[in-house]
């Protein structure tokens, strides 16, 4: 293949739209040639990647974080069981099989992440785990070794419920207080303003009341006044035709 | 250098490889934008680019070690998965029959770039502060060549479909996106 042939291939390579048999014949030119101009495949690598930079930028809802947070810690939680479940099968001699299921276990943690992913929430790494490692036969009490290894088990599976529980709770109260700082501030903030508005709501209810009392009472004593007004007058014209013998 | 946190993109890739979470942290909030404006054009719904967004920074955690040091191109790496991603997506909502499973092996082959070691790294402040010269770059060419460039980097059209779509020959095509590419390498070097 000509270095122009090759070029265009990498050009239409790096725009990502060369056919599935142009694909094949990339791939085979890469492998068998001794001069592939990888420099010109490096530089429209780059320029077609720069494409996207002229587009109008579009922010992520705030909320997609965690979503990833929470993704990543589901896929590592699944894997760590996933371990878990794989390492359970307890060895018949502790010296000689110790060894393989150490490698296949580095191995692994290799492949998948062992720090549980949380973003923002801080990795708790002061809370480390307490060395759980069986108890020597130096140290150990003087009890038959079945019921060694099922107390054993059972403390180690108490202690190990517990930092969990622990982690979650301290990763919890963590991931509210670094994720949710701002809206707890708001929510604090409209508690503050709807107290304060309650009590302006009290005041102005207490002052219409007593100006709702004052108008009744101006009312009834303006009436009982009116009332009087108008006892006196009929008294008078009562005696007036008693007078006159009229009645 | 992108240096939010004093840390530059190769650092935090670095950091991320040694399984440092905040690292992480710290490429998404400095990608995110970016990666999410590309995804959204390429796919055009809301969910489906948040959903790839994720996606993405989940291969990152989990195959960093794909990433070639060496070439330490971080921010062409980002661009080229992100733009994989969305366009495996899209080809697997318009064709689907004619995509492969995707398996891990198929992820590894197709979605995770594999850049050239000989260009020169870039990452995304550097990009930025040359936004302007691309800009006038890309408007030198014509309207023919930029809607070309956008139906096969962004619709990932193939150049048989491109050919289709604007009714032309396959060669008439080939010739188009070699000329465009080739025109905005050259504007883009006379600008600098």
């Amino acid at each position: 293949m000509d270095r122009n042939k090759a070029i265009e291939l990498i050009k239409a390579k790096t725009l990502g739209c060369l056919t599935k048999d142009e694909e094949t014949e990339f791939k085979e030119y890469i492998e068998n040639s001794e001069d592939f101009p990888w420099d010109v495949l490096g530089e429209y690598q780059n320029l077609t990647s720069m494409l996207p930079i002229l587009l109008k930028l579009e922010i992520p809802d705030s909320e997609l974080k965690d979503n990833v947070a929470r993704k990543l810690y589901k896929i590592i939680e699944e894997l760590k069981a996933k371990q878990q479940a794989e390492v359970t099968p307890v060895p018949e001699t502790e010296t000689v099989e110790a060894e393989p299921e150490l490698e296949t276990k580095q191995e692994e943690e290799k492949a998948l992440p062992e720090e549980p992913v949380k973003f923002s929430i801080d990795d708790g790494s002061s809370l480390s785990e307490p060395d759980l490692s069986p108890v020597s036969s130096e140290n150990a009490l003087d009890l038959p070794l079945a019921e060694q290894d099922v107390e054993e088990k059972s403390g180690k599976e108490k202690v190990e419920k517990i930092i969990d529980e622990k982690l979650e709770r301290q990763r919890t109260i963590e991931y509210i207080d670094t994720h949710h700082k701002e809206e707890m501030a708001v929510l604090e903030g409209a508690s503050k303003r709807n107290k304060l508005f309650s009590i302006i709501l009290f005041v102005i209810s207490l002052i219409l009341l007593g100006v709702v009392y004052f108008l009744l009472s101006s009312e009834i004593s303006s009436n009982r006044e009116e009332i009087e007004k108008l006892k006196i007058g009929f008294d008078g014209s009562h005696t007036i035709l008693q007078d006159e013998n009229l009645i | 250098m992108s240096k939010n946190n004093n840390n530059s993109d190769k650092e935090i890739i670095l950091k991320i490889a040694g399984n440092d979470s905040k690292a992480l942290e710290e490429l998404y909030d400095r990608y995110s934008p970016v990666l999410f404006t590309l995804i959204s054009k390429i796919v055009q719904e809301k969910s489906a680019a948040e959903e790839i967004l994720s996606d993405i920074f989940v291969i990152i955690w989990q195959k960093i070690d794909l990433f070639d040091s060496e070439a330490g191109n971080v921010y062409t790496w980002m661009i080229n998965l992100a733009r994989n991603k969305a366009i495996d997506f899209a080809k697997r909502n318009r064709n689907p029959e004619e995509m492969e499973e995707y398996v891990d092996e198929y992820e590894n082959e197709n979605i995770i770039p594999h850049l050239s070691t000989s260009a020169e790294p870039m990452d995304l402040d550097k990009v930025l502060s040359m936004k302007d010269k691309i800009n006038d770059s890309f408007n030198k060419l014509t309207e023919a060549q930029q809607y070309v460039l956008n139906l096969a980097y962004y619709q990932g059209y193939n150049e048989k479909e491109i050919a289709r779509e604007l009714n032309i020959p396959l060669p008439t095509v080939k010739s188009k996106i070699s000329i465009a590419l080739g025109n905005l390498n050259k504007n883009l070097a006379a600008e600098e």
